[in-house]
């Protein structure tokens, strides 16, 4: 452990760390450009120059490893003439531009200049001017502000793991620029809005719409994929601005996807904003107690065992527990929260939750994928895997269709009966898995959503008993797409024959009532004869059926308990108000039980929490991982010869807010060229 | 850049392909990507003198690395030309030790006998005049570089008349151009003359 | 007796700010020299030896903004000359001198009040609601 001198302050910090490190251990603030804590170390933006006592020169403390005894200065008049002269440098060709650039105000060049920088310039000659680049539909360039600190190259070279971007000739003259000015075909791409420390790279759907200061910042959690990235949703009166990441280590470390950002203008078109009722053949809008009354009218001579609800992807665990309550008052237990069929059950938690944990891969030395494409259903999970596939050498190995997950894969074909053939022990993966000290072994809902399903998941259980489960390790994960689904599974939302069964049921007659909380991912064609009320945001799949139509608040709207994919419980918070009439969904349910005079015997969002925890003891552990107990599930049998099918369709268009947006619409146009077919809904 | 007429697909020659091998075998299995700018090089010299963007996708397709990458070196080494240049390129180096020899007198007397200005190429394509930092002559200032060659010891007369002899594809004589034997002083020893006498 | 009050209420008697007092008209007849009119009809008046100056409102209330700037000057002391024998020198940008519009029917309302047609200007609050 080397011990150094920062400013008369002895500190001793691990071997490797870097001056800079060092200094920020002690509490002094170096300025930088090109620095990132997640990103390589580039040392060419020379604003993190500091005083090493017997060095001729200042050196950059980025790039500068700490050694025994070193002394450092960083309030030298050396270090501020330094300081002073880069940012001159740095200001020579950067355009004053700030009241115009969105930038301005969260800008770190802005911000360093007047901690760090002279008062005056002595450039008198030309600025340079550059040709903005195009990035595609997310992101807005202003090259002429950049600075050339590589942040957004290495970026996009390292986390997000596609070469599209690079510094193109030199000197004075250098570029940055994706290939050929084409999209960067990331699905992080939007993190390099964040990244860039000038306003070089802005968010496109954001430009000029709001300035930083004027907007209320809400620190929420995202519910676009299964991973529960936390965020920051920055809105200005009642309407979203922009979406931001926000730090969680265990998660989502500082980055987001494209969908989580850009997903805000979804949020603001096709909303439900007012109950619609059907007369006849045409939905009318109607005031909220007239659609209470035609669900009255309706539930009157239908029985307990007629009524059936499925739960959307991105209902809140509040909602969820009123329906519940709602349906048991009713004398229904029929709720299913599987929308999309898989084979998961809700009695062992192991079994449907990601037991490593999302931070839990980096400490992996194998990977099984079965089934699964992280980089698209959760494409945090992919950036924390490519981490550590690059950092610790991690080995990833995939049963299922081969796709582009920007690492190293070792693709074993798409097929089912493999797993069997790794439980035999004679397969190469067996062998892999075996010698490995920590194999991790992740499960797709393409896998699980066959007519199999359960048997692969047994399949996997028993890959996972053999080789992935350890004294401190449990290697079983269940990757999930929709943010609703371990919430629903922790309360037990589980109908026998799941989806498949209402469906037939509903055709069948054996159906009168269905509810519906947010369902829009699966065909509702089904539900054509029958009741069906629907409790949602937006004009989606799931009102093309409806009977009647409850407008509910979107996750931006009100405070609601999520389960992300490892089992940690979130909560949301509320940053604007919904829409026209709609309101908060268990509010709504609230309202409807003492009209069908069901007593759920809460009042406000406490009882209805403690209500929760009685039925999801789980939920009560906010942001903390509780490990799983392992268990024996899925089900005995043969798994049938064939591929896995994907898990979700466009990843642009994963659910009805993304579908709603234009911004998504733009990035699915530009990837296929025919956004006109693929705003439809997919599954 | 290139342009857009420019989609013949790039393919080395046979003599090409085993001198880029050559040069990739100089690099560990794996490294192959350290191969990049002599194959460049290469390239350049394969298409008449200039870099396209099929080039550089093409040797990005041969040592498995992405496109940008390759652009980035390209773009970055002033030495890969990205325009079409003439049969002679003629690189006059103006750097401090060439301009305190003339070099000045040099860059007018190729522009006055090309009737091109810096960058230009003539109108027959034989010659293109550019101008380059310090070509590591500076013993036989003012120098410059024709294509892989260097002619040294230039006047303004010298220069003209080398740029006569290659319009008309006479062969030229690399080299100092005053007939001084390589950097030796110019007008014989200076020291140890005694000792050259005896000898 | 509503009947009463509106018929004292536009009597020149008991009101001042329909038309001039009855002491200011005796005023005005006794020493009032008619200096000139503005284009409203306003008249304005003089003493014979100059000292006071004072304007009769005609053709609507007394509103002391109705008078117009060159008439304004002269009532203040401004100028000495009246604008009926030396009109200020008017520039083709300069617009017509209209009185106080407070309270009355063309007040200045904002843009996306009820009182301007209801229609405001577009908000990043708007939304876009679902229709069947």
């Amino acid at each position: 452990m080397p011990k150094l001198t920062i400013d008369g302050q002895e500190v001793e910090v691990a071997p490797g760390t870097t001056v800079l490190q060092a200094c920020e251990e002690v509490g002094v603030e170096i300025p930088r450009f090109c620095y990132h804590e997640r990103l390589s170390i580039a040392g060419n933006c020379r604003m993190c120059l500091v005083d090493m006592e017997r060095s001729p020169k200042p050196i950059a403390s980025c790039a500068m490893p700490v050694g025994e005894g070193m002394v450092i200065h960083t309030n030298t008049e050396r270090v501020k003439k330094a300081r002073e002269g880069v940012m001159e440098f740095l200001l020579i060709n950067h355009p004053l531009d700030c009241p115009i650039c969105d930038q301005g105000g969260e800008c770190d060049l802005q911000d360093q200049a007047m901690a760090f920088g002279r008062s005056g310039n002595r450039y008198h000659e030309n600025k340079r001017a550059v040709e903005d680049k195009y990035m595609g539909p997310l992101v807005e360039t202003a090259m002429t502000r950049c600075i050339h600190c590589q942040r957004c190259v290495r970026f996009t070279e390292e986390v997000g793991g596609v070469e599209d971007m690079g510094a193109l000739w030199r000197g004075e003259h250098t570029e940055i620029t994706t290939y050929l000015d084409k999209v960067i075909e990331s699905e992080l791409s939007g993190n390099v809005i964040d990244l860039c420390p000038v306003g070089a790279l802005t968010s496109k759907p954001y430009s000029f719409t709001a300035r930083s200061w004027e907007l209320k910042k809400t620190e929420s959690v995202d519910v676009m994929d299964a991973v529960g990235s936390n965020i920051r949703v920055d809105a200005r009166g009642n309407a979203v601005m922009r979406i931001l990441p926000r730090l969680h280590e265990d998660v989502n470390e500082e980055w987001i996807s494209d969908t989580t950002r850009f997903a805000y203008d979804g949020l603001k078109l096709r909303r439900l904003d007012t109950p619609y009722v059907k007369k006849g053949k045409s939905l009318e809008e109607a005031a909220w107690g007239d659609a209470f009354a035609a669900i009255k009218k309706k539930l009157k001579d239908v029985k307990g065992s007629e009524i059936a609800a499925v739960i959307g992807d991105l209902a809140d665990m509040e909602s969820m527990v009123a329906l519940k309550d709602l349906l048991g008052g009713l004398g229904s237990k029929r709720i299913e929260c599987r929308q999309d069929g898989t084979a998961l059950e809700a009695g062992v938690r192991a079994s449907y939750i990601m037991n490593t944990g999302i931070a839990g891969i980096e400490e992996a030395d194998f990977l099984l994928l079965v089934g699964t494409n992280p980089r698209f259903e959760a494409p945090l999970v992919n950036a924390r895997i490519r981490k550590a596939t690059r950092k610790n050498g991690l080995k990833v190995a995939n049963i299922g269709s081969a796709e582009d997950l920007t690492y190293k894969v070792d693709e074993f074909g798409d097929d089912a009966t493999l797993l069997k053939k790794v439980l035999g022990g004679r397969h190469e993966l067996s062998k892999a898995l075996k010698a490995a000290a920590k194999p991790m072994i992740i499960v797709g809902q393409g896998a699980l959503r066959r007519a199999d399903g359960a048997q692969v998941l047994k399949a996997a259980h028993d890959i996972a008993e053999k080789y992935c489960v350890k004294e401190g390790w449990n290697g079983f994960n269940v990757l999930h797409t929709a943010a609703a689904r371990v919430g629903g599974l922790d309360l037990g939302l589980t109908a026998k024959g799941g989806i498949e069964a209402i469906k037939a049921d509903a055709e069948a007659g054996k159906l009168k009532v269905v509810f519906l909380l947010g369902a829009d991912e699966f065909d509702t064609s089904a539900l054509k004869d029958t009741f069906v009320v629907y409790l949602g945001t937006h004009g989606d799949e799931g009102v093309k059926n409806a009977d009647v139509i409850l407008p509910g608040a979107a996750y931006t709207e009100k405070s609601g308990t999520y389960v992300n994919t490892e089992g940690r419980v979130q909560r949301t918070a509320k940053a604007v108000f919904a829409p026209g009439d709609a309101r908060e969904d268990w509010t709504i349910l609230r309202a409807l039980a003492d009209v069908l005079e069901v007593k759920l015997g809460y009042n406000n969002l406490g009882e209805l929490r403690a209500r929760l925890v009685k039925l999801a003891p789980l939920a009560a552990t906010l942001d903390t991982l509780v490990p799983a107990e392992w268990a024996d599930f899925g089900a005995e049998g043969d798994v049938a010869e064939g591929g896995f099918g994907p898990a979700i369709g466009n990843f642009y268009l994963t659910n009805p807010v993304l579908r709603a947006s234009k911004i998504m619409a733009e990035c699915v146009e530009i990837r296929e060229g025919n956004a006109e077919e693929a705003t439809g809904t997919h599954g | 850049m290139s342009t857009a007429s420019e989609t013949v697909a790039f393919a080395w020659t046979a003599e090409n392909e085993a001198e880029a091998q050559r040069h990739i075998a100089k690099y560990p299995s794996g490294k192959q990507q350290s191969a990049v700018m002599p194959l460049l090089h290469l390239a350049q010299k394969q298409n008449n003198g200039h870099v396209t963007q099929e080039i550089m996708e093409f040797i990005a397709d041969y040592l498995g690395m992405p496109a940008i990458r390759v652009m980035e070196v390209a773009t970055f080494y002033t030495m890969y030309n990205h325009k079409p240049v003439g049969k002679h390129h003629v690189q006059v180096c103006t750097t401090t030790p060439c301009w305190l020899r003339g070099s000045d007198g040099i860059v007018s007397a190729c522009k006055k006998r090309l009737g091109v200005e810096m960058g230009g190429t003539t109108a027959d394509g034989m010659f293109t005049l550019s101008e380059v930092e310090c070509a590591g002559a500076c013993v036989n200032a003012p120098v410059v570089a024709i294509g892989d060659d260097y002619y040294e010891d230039l006047t303004p007369e010298s220069m003209t008349a080398l740029l006569d002899a290659l319009a008309k594809g006479e062969d030229v004589k690399p080299g100092p151009q005053n007939g001084r034997q390589t950097s030796a002083p110019e007008g014989g020893a200076t020291t140890l003359k005694d000792f050259i006498a005896k000898a | 007796m509503a009947n009463l009050i509106e018929k004292l209420f536009s009597s020149p008697i008991f009101t001042w700010w329909n038309s001039a007092t009855f002491g200011t008209r005796l005023y005005t007849s006794r020493k009032g020299v008619k200096v000139g009119e503005d284009k409203e009809g306003n008249i304005y008046y003089r003493e014979k030896d100059g000292k006071r100056r004072w304007v009769i409102y005609k053709n609507g209330p007394i509103e002391a903004s109705r008078v117009p700037a060159e008439w304004h000057g002269w009532l203040h002391y401004t100028v000495d000359t009246p604008p009926s024998e030396q009109p200020l020198p008017t520039k083709s940008w300069e617009k017509d001198h209209v009185p106080n519009l407070t309270g009355t029917a063309g007040a200045y309302v904002p843009p996306g009040s009820q009182r301007a047609g209801g229609q405001r200007a577009a908000s990043s609050s708007d939304y876009e609601a679902w229709k069947p």
